[in-house]
């Protein structure tokens, strides 16, 4: 029965790999189209003394957004900081809690978080509430896109955990570490290798 | 109430638990334990607050500069035609890392990317002409850090923005210190190898004409650079609309090289998206953290034991430089600031310290906390790209470095205008 709900869990796994890069890809393309603004704004404020783009607004909440579509891939890829001097001393079961313990306590972090930013963008939302620039943006709207980016980060971070749990009772501990261990500094050094070499 | 936070602060931290979740359950702590009221209700709105942040896209946008940057292979241009004017010196490539470091740094805002850069470009090069390893890679790790220091630097970006600091002037007054410790590089390494000479390699002589056609390899950079912190002093651009324009000129300087493609395009942004994400977690952690802080009065609190400790301001910035050397050894850096400055940053202001000019200082501990073991990102990197070897000659070699980075910050704590004269200039 664990076995079949391991196979599940991997399969799910899979799929918010493949969800958390088009989260970020999207980030992305946010702030490509950032970039465009901005630089046209400058242009046109050089020429004209004045700018009708008001980028500044918009850049606010496609940096909000873009990194909270960015949380769940930075997790999957293992890029989040842990301070991992004693783990990496620790025997491999005992690394193998503290994956646990560490995704525990995202999971925990995502239930403040995802709760605190759901009131924030409810509040809005149900008040009507307006930026006060002169686009005038319902304030809900950034909101809630921000929330859909926290609220995916949250269910990657419950199936992760979910997958080391069982993970831990049925004793793949090399499936573990694959999942959520530390990445070694090999890894971290190959990925920026991987940058630069090209 | 500060020894009990420092405890569960340190706890969570060796546990491995993520350095984000680390922050906020700290907060949470200190807001249930010490807070009069509830102030996690009021968490949405400051996490909303910190994210919704013109100021911090820069640091995606910087990223993304050197994501394409690296990706055009523009690195063995600029060390080759460097290589050219610098090899004569005593101890002959590594000046060459030295320099291509500091050029480097001036479009770059991290030290991990220029000393990764660095590394790949260098290493082969070295290895052929049987250089000392440990020096050689010493150097580049070294060099490296100069990214943070020298503008545009996103950990700057993160100082100015959790001590509510002027980012223009916090870059101007990196350049300096940036270009001096440079220089101090360069002199160290010169004194280090005529005191013995097998450390370095042979010096080279290259014809003038060689080098006057190379110096067109350092134009990119120098473009790049004149766009970015020349549109911020010239009043043109806020330092995010200098960012844009530098993603702007690096795609433009990657398609005239015939590297740009969608392909490409598309793993900068992934690339970018992924430290984006790291940076930006810790970072709204750190503003609820610093909210609680500011909030329960642990700031005042500590300002008031350092002050009835009777500690008078340079005993108490001595202190604070011993700690960040100390902890610099054992956290990775971005932590180690987000943690560190909410507390330490008003502390040292309200002693009277310029906060630009502890800005400055800061990064340069930073910078040290980068190339010390056993935690130092920068030796893991130079290591990596090497590929092989002994982790020991990049910690050796990085040692002297490190002992120049600490007489630089005695020369800051004596001559603050080193690093206060360009934004005073420009204020």
């Amino acid at each position: 029965m664990l076995q079949q709900l391991n196979t599940g869990l991997d399969r799910a796994l899979a799929g918010a790999q493949r969800g958390s890069l088009w989260f970020a890809r999207a980030g992305g393309i946010l702030i490509l189209l950032t970039v465009v603004l901005v630089t046209l704004e400058v242009l046109i404020r050089q020429f004209l003394g004045r700018s009708p783009l008001h980028a500044t607004e918009l850049t606010g909440y496609v940096m909000a957004i873009s990194a909270s579509w960015a949380f769940a891939y930075t997790l999957v890829h293992k890029a989040h900081i842990r301070i991992d001097v004693l783990y990496l001393k620790c025997p491999v079961a005992v690394r193998g809690v503290l994956d646990l313990i560490a995704l525990l306590s995202l999971a925990l972090f995502c239930v403040l978080v995802v709760g605190a930013a759901f009131d924030v963008t409810a509040l809005s939302f149900n008040g009507g509430a307006l930026a006060n620039t002169p686009l005038e943006t319902p304030v809900w709207i950034p909101q809630a896109l921000w929330l859909t980016g926290l609220a995916w980060f949250a269910l990657v971070v419950v199936l992760m955990s979910l997958r080391v749990l069982l993970g831990l009772l049925t004793g793949q501990i090399g499936r573990v570490q694959e999942v959520a261990g530390s990445p070694t500094l090999d890894e971290q050094v190959a990925e920026e290798n991987k940058g630069s070499a090209s | 109430m500060i020894l009990t936070s420092l405890f569960v602060l340190l706890v969570l931290l060796l546990l491995s638990v993520p350095v984000a979740s680390t922050l906020i359950v700290l907060g949470l702590f200190l807001d249930e334990f010490f807070s009069p009221f509830p102030l996690i209700n009021a968490m949405g709105d400051v996490l909303w607050s910190a994210s919704d942040s013109f100021l911090l896209i820069a640091i995606p946008l910087f990223i993304l500069l050197g994501e394409i940057l690296v990706r055009t292979g523009i690195a063995r241009g600029t060390y080759q035609a460097l290589e050219s004017w610098l090899s004569w010196l005593p101890g002959g490539l590594l000046h060459a890392n030295i320099g291509t470091a500091t050029l480097f740094s001036a479009t770059s805002g991290s030290s991990v990317a220029t000393a990764a850069t660095i590394g790949t470009v260098a290493i082969p090069q070295g290895k052929e002409m049987k250089y000392d390893q440990r020096l050689f890679t010493g150097s580049i790790a070294a060099g490296g850090t100069l990214g943070i220091m020298i503008p545009p630097s996103i950990n700057l970006i993160v100082y100015g923005f959790l001590t509510e600091t002027s980012i223009p002037q916090l870059f101007a007054a990196g350049l300096i210190p940036g270009l001096l410790l440079a220089l101090l590089f360069v002199v160290g390494t010169v004194l280090i190898c005529l005191w013995r000479p097998s450390l370095g390699g042979p010096s080279t002589h290259h014809s003038w004409a060689q080098r006057i056609s190379g110096l067109r390899h350092l134009l990119p950079v120098l473009i790049l650079f004149g766009l970015v912190v020349g549109s911020i002093y010239a009043g043109v651009a806020t330092p995010t609309e200098a960012a844009s324009l530098g993603v702007v000129g690096a795609f433009i300087i990657a398609q005239f090289m015939g590297k740009l493609s969608g392909s490409v395009i598309m793993r900068a942004l992934e690339s970018t998206m992924r430290t984006t994400g790291m940076i930006m977690l810790i970072i709204i952690s750190s503003y609820f953290l610093n909210f609680v802080l500011a909030s329960t009065g642990v700031t005042q609190e500590l300002t008031g034991f350092l002050e009835g400790a009777g500690l008078g301001p340079y005993s108490t910035l001595m202190l604070v430089i011993a700690m960040y050397i100390v902890l610099g050894f054992f956290i990775e850096t971005l932590s180690l600031m987000v943690i560190t400055i909410p507390i330490v940053a008003p502390i040292i202001i309200a002693m009277g310290f310029d906060p630009v000019w502890f800005g400055i200082l800061l990064i340069l501990l930073i910078e040290m906390a980068l190339i010390t073991p056993p935690v130092g990102l920068n030796l893991y990197v130079v290591q990596g790209v090497r590929g092989g070897g002994s982790f020991s000659d990049v910690m050796v070699g990085a040692l002297p470095y490190v002992g120049i980075m600490f007489v630089m910050a005695i020369i800051l704590v004596l001559f603050p205008a080193v690093a206060m004269f360009l934004p005073e200039l420009l204020s």
